[in-house]
């Protein structure tokens, strides 16, 4: 458990290291410089946009639906009958 | 235009669709009592999606592109089959046909049939469309669609604590792993105001100079700590040895021989038409993360006991060989850019890795599943000498075994052999030669431990515990014994093979490698 603890206090010792090295050695890392094209496209001055252009991604979206409620579907199923199961190797943990 | 179009989404149209179908078909079947006309339905769509690449690569009309474009244009979709794509697209789809025929009798006895066809081909839909869009996003919202498919799947038993804490850990992981990926994608289109591939490319390498080296530099270590996650590079690899046993063997076949795959295609497919590797150093920070998951994993699999889950830590260990591959020819690219030939060798091992390794692994996941499905353990002490109690199968897993194992001369021997060359090509590079030398060590601890599982499987004397097993069943033998004779097949006519890998190779290091064969290979060693 102590060991464990010990884990958890490194990772996040080391998480905030990481993020201080960000911020302080390099602060503009995330600086964003446009380099394309300009963006004085609104989206809302032309709602048609998604249905012409990105179609295919509103196409791919719907069957994302489909599979999370067939997903979902096949999760809370009702078992037929009782299977038998395979062992299950489980290695011995040290305490 | 409206032709090319539909000829574009045709092999995503036939899965999608059959997928949408499958439960109508589920349903009208069991009516009339004959259930099995829902997973014929099911092998008929893969059938068709496999055969569509097959044609294409054959015909040799390749690149299909299209576009669904309309004003503005910077933001309009595009599809584009090309022979990266359509190579491994038809690796996806044979081995999503080969994996339903198999299930037909080891999924027999489970219920929720319906939807586990139809996640299968919505999984193998999402990957074909990962492979097949020419825009950042919509290789996205494929992603994800593959992404939530297999989660399910691998909690497909969800009767069992261990299939639903995998598929959670899996889907913690993965998903973090999505996210990071969305951030860099974002981060791209917010520099460039595109996510279109060509355009990206374009754009990056004419502002070169305006745009900070080091976000550029982030946003390559987030595409491959994001798609590293699915590919399973060490130290994302954690989800995978609990999800490959937790699931049905169809199901950890299909990981382990694919879905792992398109996170190496994503990260190939983004630093070779993104981030230029003759403009970006990139290469060795690949060949390092190559080398740690390739030596982690085979430390890892000498002290598994559970059959499955040797063969998960085997599949990261040959990731490590591929994202290997990667890194070196990305490496020669920076370091020699004039070596065109290195590079291109280094690919061509590494795609012909991913086709050995999807086929022998496939076919070792499923042959493990007929032991299991028999014997009802994955325990390895106790599975000791199967092998003379179900002989094909025996037979079979063992061809694949030899041929992960990296003996000549069977294609997982060229495989790596190509890559050994490729790194060999720069004596004097010291960088390179201690990768050889590390690499050629995992392959030989490697190549041990195969020996070792075939001998305890295949040459040992059954123990009481499987005196009543007998062969699995037909449906179950058939696709095994399909792939082990494709094992074969690939050694024989290994020439022709490797000419069908060398477009792919062309298509990502941007000109032509003709007349790669075998031969010319050994002439030049």
């Amino acid at each position: 458990m102590k060991r464990v603890r010990a884990e958890e206090i490194v990772s996040v010792l080391l998480i905030v290291l990481l993020l201080a090295y960000i911020l302080l050695i390099n602060p503009d890392i995330f600086q964003i410089v446009l380099v394309g094209y300009s963006l004085d496209f609104k989206f809302e001055q032309k709602p048609y946009f998604v249905w012409s252009n990105r179609w295919l991604d509103v196409f791919v979206q719907a069957f994302m639906l489909f599979a999370t409620a067939t997903a979902i579907s096949a999760l809370f199923r009702k078992e037929r009958e009782k299977i038998e199961e395979e062992e299950v190797v489980i290695e011995e943990v040290e305490k | 235009m409206v032709g090319m179009l539909w000829c574009c989404l045709f092999p995503l149209l036939v899965l999608l669709v059959g997928g949408l179908t499958t439960p109508v078909i589920g349903f009208l079947s069991r009516k009339i009592g004959k259930e099995k006309i829902r997973d014929a339905w099911a092998i008929l769509a893969f059938a068709i999606t496999t055969a569509y690449f097959l044609y294409i690569i054959s015909n040799g009309k390749l690149p299909i592109t299209c576009k669904i474009k309309l004003e503005p244009e910077w933001a309009s979709v595009g599809i584009k089959i090309d022979a990266f794509s359509a190579y491994l697209s038809l690796i996806f789809s044979f081995l999503g046909l080969i994996v339903s025929i198999y299930s037909v009798g080891y999924m027999e006895k489970e219920t929720g049939l319906d939807e586990y066809y139809t996640l299968l081909l919505t999984l193998v839909a999402g990957m074909v469309g990962v492979t097949m869009v020419d825009d950042l996003f919509t290789l996205y919202v494929m992603w994800e669609l593959m992404c939530i498919s297999s989660y399910t799947l691998v909690s497909f038993r969800k009767y069992r604590w261990e299939a639903v804490e995998a598929g959670f850990k899996y889907l913690v992981m993965s998903t973090i792993g999505s996210l990071i990926a969305l951030y860099s994608i974002s981060l791209l289109y917010g520099i460039t105001g595109t996510l279109n591939f060509s355009e990206l490319s374009q754009l990056i390498l004419s502002n070169s100079a305006s745009i900070p080296r080091d976000t550029l530099y982030y946003i390559i270590a987030m595409i491959i700590a994001g798609f590293g996650v699915t590919a399973a590079i060490v130290p994302f690899h954690t989800w995978l040895p609990d999800a490959h046993p937790a699931a049905p063997s169809s199901i950890s076949a299909m990981l382990s021989g694919v879905v792992i795959k398109t996170g190496a295609f994503a990260i190939f497919k983004i630093l070779f038409t993104v981030f230029y590797p003759t403009k970006f150093y990139y290469g060795s920070i690949l060949i390092l993360f190559g080398l740690l998951t390739m030596t982690v994993a085979n430390i890892m699999v000498i002290l598994q006991r559970d059959v499955k889950r040797f063969l998960a830590y085997s599949s990261i260990a040959n990731m490590g060989y591929i994202i290997l591959a990667l890194g070196v020819s990305t490496y020669i690219a920076y370091n020699h850019p004039t070596e065109l030939g290195a590079v291109s060798l280094a690919l061509l091992g590494g795609l012909f890795h991913i086709l050995n390794h999807a086929i022998g692994k496939g076919l070792l996941f499923l042959g493990a599943g007929c032991f299991i499905h028999e014997a009802k353990t994955r325990d390895l002490t106790k599975l000791e000498g199967i092998g003379v109690k179900m002989p094909i199968s025996a037979v079979s897993f063992s061809v694949g075994l030899l041929n992960l194992a990296g003996v000549p001369p069977l294609s997982g021997f060229w495989s790596k052999f190509f890559i050994v060359m490729a790194m060999l090509a720069f004596p004097a590079d010291p960088f390179l030669y201690a990768s050889t030398i590390v690499f050629i060590v995992n392959m030989f601890i490697a190549a041990g431990y195969y020996v070792w599982l075939l001998e305890r499987i295949s040459l040992r004397s059954p123990s009481e515990h499987l005196a009543k097993i007998t062969e699995a069943k037909l449906s179950m033998v058939i696709p095994v014994l399909i792939l082990a004779i494709l094992c074969i097949l690939i050694t024989i006519f290994i020439d022709p093979v490797v000419e069908i890998i060398a477009e792919p190779v062309s298509v990502l290091v941007g000109s032509t490698v003709s007349n790669i064969k075998i031969s010319l290979i050994l002439g030049g060693v």
